[in-house]
């Protein structure tokens, strides 16, 4: 099932289907409609993938990496043709938009409806399915530092006129 | 059964279904109807559900095997209703007129997802090449002892960061700005993870998907060598259902 398809330039096929385990999660976890009384899920194995996919990390330590990242380049090399369009207009202003809670909700709650459900994750037996997961996990997570800001969670939803 | 029935997604009834996938825990899929809604529902295990790969998927693949022919509104993953009255009481009817709502809002049109993904090493020389500032801090700091240059490094990584978040501004703005007139709406959502650039959604017409996809090629085009697309749908409005905020819970 190799549905996912990356880019050979100018070619990039469209996926039918989500692929990967990262790609579900992002869409189901914390997406679609809930009934808050009814979510039951037991998140074991889960969490540091999808609590720190949330996160936009600006912590010392983040900040280091970035440093030695930068400071590993060879800068005699570096080439021009690699820079983006100019573009100048900040997007992602948009405030996260706030919503009362109803019983059932839409797609642009936070994820910690479904945590806070999720009372009894301890004694969850750990199969093959958690294994899987972890390899599935981005290379690099972070978890914020004590220092850390979180960012505020930039979605928003534009209608077209 | 003692556990429940796993809600999937609400769709109308009285239409031809598709044959159901297996659902989560390889348990059959079957439909409730209480028209002019319907449920797709298995039947659940006792206790939490398990956030496993398998199931993930499987609630994933449930929905796409709908969203082809029919206009879904998917549940997020792990609602589980005690038994077939509730789903068909509470949900389908408690919640009717919203449903419905929805369903209308949505006919005909699909959700497509695209991500911008780009390697850390191709990041960074961008942004060097862009800033000579930045540059110029990392070449004052090499040779010199970490613990002497403890602030100076922060300082640098902060000009990146900075510069990562301008990046990523820059690109929302020309793949919005290119895709949105071929869409209704646009969700930008956060990256899930660093090294993604743009995690964007589309709510799209099902006869426009084939002109949003040469809009995306073309677009490909554009973007600096070694940035990745990634293209998936059509898919369920995850990132547009919305219900209304007067649906308090009766």
């Amino acid at each position: 099932m190799s549905s996912t398809a990356l880019a050979t330039r100018g070619g990039v096929q469209r996926a039918p289907n989500p692929s990967g385990l990262a790609d579900v999660l992002d869409l189901i976890l914390d997406k679609g409609l809930v009934i808050d009384l009814y979510v039951r899920v037991s998140l074991v194995g889960i969490e540091l993938l999808t609590i720190d996919a949330r996160i936009v990390v600006a912590s010392v330590d983040t900040y280091l990496r970035f440093a030695e990242a930068v400071n590993r380049l060879d800068l005699t090399e570096v080439d021009d043709s690699q820079n983006l369009p100019e573009l100048i207009e900040d997007l992602q202003q948009g405030g996260a938009k706030k919503k009362t809670k109803g019983a059932l909700q839409g797609a642009k709650d936070s994820i910690s409806d479904v945590f806070s459900s999720d009372d009894d994750d301890e004694d969850q037996d750990g199969g093959e399915d958690e294994r899987e997961e972890e390899e599935e996990r981005p290379r690099r997570r972070r978890r914020t530092s004590s220092n850390g800001n979180r960012s505020s969670r930039r979605r928003r939803t534009r209608e077209r006129d | 059964m003692d556990g429940g029935l796993y809600v999937y997604g609400v769709v109308r009834a009285g239409e031809s279904m598709p044959p159901p996938r297996a659902g989560i825990e390889g348990r059959p899929v079957s439909v409730i109807e209480r028209p002019p809604l319907a449920a797709l529902v298995s039947d659940a295990p006792a206790g939490p559900v398990k956030a496993s790969r398998k199931n993930l998927m499987a609630h994933s693949d449930v929905l796409q095997g709908v969203v082809p022919e029919r206009t879904v509104l998917p549940m997020r993953f792990g609602v589980v209703m005690p038994d077939e009255d509730a789903v068909s009481d509470e949900l389908l009817r408690g919640h009717e007129e919203e449903l419905v709502a929805q369903l209308d809002t949505f006919e005909g049109l699909v959700e497509l997802d695209l991500k911008i993904v780009c390697p850390e090493d191709v990041l960074m020389r961008a942004i060097v090449a862009e800033r000579p500032d930045i540059a110029e801090l990392s070449m004052e700091l090499r040779g010199r002892s970490p613990d002497a240059t403890y602030y100076e490094r922060i300082q640098l990584g902060e000009l990146v960061a900075q510069a990562t978040a301008g990046k990523r501004d820059e690109l929302a703005k020309l793949v919005v700005g290119r895709l949105e007139p071929l869409s209704l709406r646009t969700d930008i959502g956060d990256p899930t993870h660093e090294e993604m650039l743009l995690n964007v959604a589309f709510l799209v017409e099902r006869a426009r998907v084939e002109a949003f996809d040469d809009a995306v090629r073309s677009l490909e085009g554009e973007l600096a060598p070694g940035m990745q697309l990634k293209y998936v749908g059509p898919l369920p409005p995850y990132r547009f259902v919305e219900m209304g905020e007067e649906a308090a819970w009766a």
